[in-house]
């Protein structure tokens, strides 16, 4: 097995983990942080191939994709409060507010 | 090639030839890259030191002071003793910090910054990645430097570091966009997207061709790294740190680290996209002075950055973002506008320098002008009641 092969490998893996993982979070943000990871993978992916260009601009994606997460206040709490806001209010457990 | 023309590159090959001795070819080429970016990394984290012992200096010659003088010949040692420090420290984490993304932030702050020295095209033949399109990888590569504040800022679970990260996204994407603006012109001054073509193309510096626009990207460049007079995402006096609130001894190290050195690197792009890069004389005959040129420039722009850092006060942050939208943004877009199509009309002409300094100077102008007309607008409106109300008892 050459190098190329082997780092191939090892990013395959990554990206059908940060994938399943990215799909399967129920925080947001952590959900976020594996698209980005996945995202990454993707990019290395393309410079194994010599695709410079598609590496680069998948990189900047990447990096691009997360910010409007930030920028949503009510998805980034967790547990019980998270539901405040999303007409799920009333499937609160006792006396968690 | 002899040795004292191209040292790296005879030792690069002796090394490369060691390791092809009892290695097979595929592994010795993997090996010797690996070899190649861990000595690229460590340049940068070791000339860190010697860059915060120099800021120290420098900014203490500001405010008329003598700075670190205690450890070594002119205080040389503190750094080493301030490192030491950092080290011993105890490493406190947040009880309901999150722990992965908490811990990663500083590693990915330091490597977004790294990551940039793959393209810096030291000498001729001197260069990490011949990358064609080099402009947009640090463009790419840049933009990683605000997840690790987005991450430290939220996995810290404390609201002054949200609320730094929050800045940091309001104020380092918007600054971004000045940035990538004028970074085209270059690209369009050089036709080229590669940094090493863009540095032969430079028979005349383009901060000649480019003056206004060298100074939005110095500018905005500043920004972008979050110094004075746009430290705003770690005001001390209204959000404690901001996103590094939570850490303490070498984590905090690591993001005091990349700031610095992020300092440098914008230093450094500056010369290499406006000052010539490794260019000078015999700098195509001997290698290891084109390297000397470009620190010697880079060291010019992080002049620049800390001269600007020691005098100038921290601004508000509807300033900050109105001086970006209002002025930087329209003015780097007249920019790219105009060398777009004075590069056509003079294409091979002798009039090519002198119309582009012409163009540059008629926007200049015209921004100061519209400048002057909107502040003597404000100066007039008046934001407070002529009588303040007086506080009497009933």
């Amino acid at each position: 097995m050459t190098a190329e092969q082997s780092i191939f490998l090892f990013i395959g893996f990554v990206i059908l983990f940060s994938g399943y993982m990215m799909v399967t979070r129920s925080n947001l943000v952590h959900a976020a942080l594996f698209l980005v990871v996945a995202l990454f993978g993707v990019a290395v992916i393309f410079v194994l191939l010599d695709a410079g260009f598609l590496a680069v601009v998948q990189g900047m994606g990447t990096s691009v994709q997360k910010n409007p997460v930030f920028l949503i206040r009510e998805d980034m709490r967790e547990g019980p409060e998270a539901r405040v806001g999303r007409g799920l209010e009333e499937e609160l457990p006792e006396g968690s507010q | 090639m002899s040795f004292w023309q191209d040292p790296i590159g005879v030792i690069g090959e002796w090394i490369h030839g060691l390791l092809a001795s009892f290695l097979p070819e595929a592994w010795a080429t993997f090996l010797y890259t690996v070899v190649s970016v861990v000595v690229v990394a460590s340049f940068g984290l070791i000339i860190v030191i010697f860059l915060i012992w120099l800021e120290r200096k420098v900014a203490a010659r500001f405010q008329d002071r003598l700075g670190p003088n205690r450890a070594g010949p002119y205080g040389l040692l503190q750094t080493f003793a301030d490192i030491v420090k950092l080290i011993t420290k105890e490493d406190v984490i947040p009880e309901k910090a999150d722990w992965l993304p908490f811990n990663i932030a500083p590693i990915l702050s330091v490597v977004a910054v790294l990551l940039i020295w793959a393209v810096v095209p030291f000498a001729p033949g001197w260069i990490g990645t011949d990358l064609n399109v080099g402009v947009l990888y640090i463009a790419a590569v840049g933009s990683f430097g605000i997840l690790s504040i987005l991450m430290a800022g939220w996995s810290s679970n404390n609201k002054y570091a949200l609320l730094g990260a929050f800045r940091a996204v309001a104020q380092l994407i918007s600054y971004e966009v000045p940035m990538l603006i004028t970074l085209m012109v270059p690209v369009l001054l050089a036709r080229s997207m590669g940094l090493m073509e863009m540095v032969q193309d430079q028979d005349v510096w383009f901060i000649v061709l480019a003056p206004v626009s060298g100074l939005i990207f110095m500018v905005s460049s500043i920004a972008e790294i979050g110094r004075t007079p746009f430290d705003l995402l770690e005001a001390e006096s209204e959000i404690v740190a901001g996103y590094h609130t939570e850490y303490t001894g070498m984590k905090f190290g690591l993001f005091f680290a990349a700031e610095f050195l992020h300092a440098f690197t914008v230093g450094v792009l500056f010369a290499i996209l406006f000052l010539g890069g490794w260019r000078g004389p015999g700098a195509e005959e001997f290698r290891v002075l084109g390297v000397v040129y470009l620190m010697l420039k880079g060291l010019l722009g992080y002049f620049i950055v800390m001269w600007v850092r020691s005098t100038l006060p921290r601004i508000r942050i509807d300033h900050m973002l109105a001086f970006n939208w209002k002025f930087l943004t329209p003015v780097s877009l007249a920019l790219l506008i105009l060398t777009a199509v004075v590069e056509k009309i003079f294409e091979g002409n002798a009039w090519r320098i002198p119309a582009l300094l012409i163009g540059n100077a008629v926007v200049l102008i015209l921004s100061y002008l519209v400048l002057r007309s909107q502040s003597r607008r404000v100066a007039r409106e008046r934001v407070t009641f002529r009588k303040r109300p007086e506080a009497k008892p009933a």
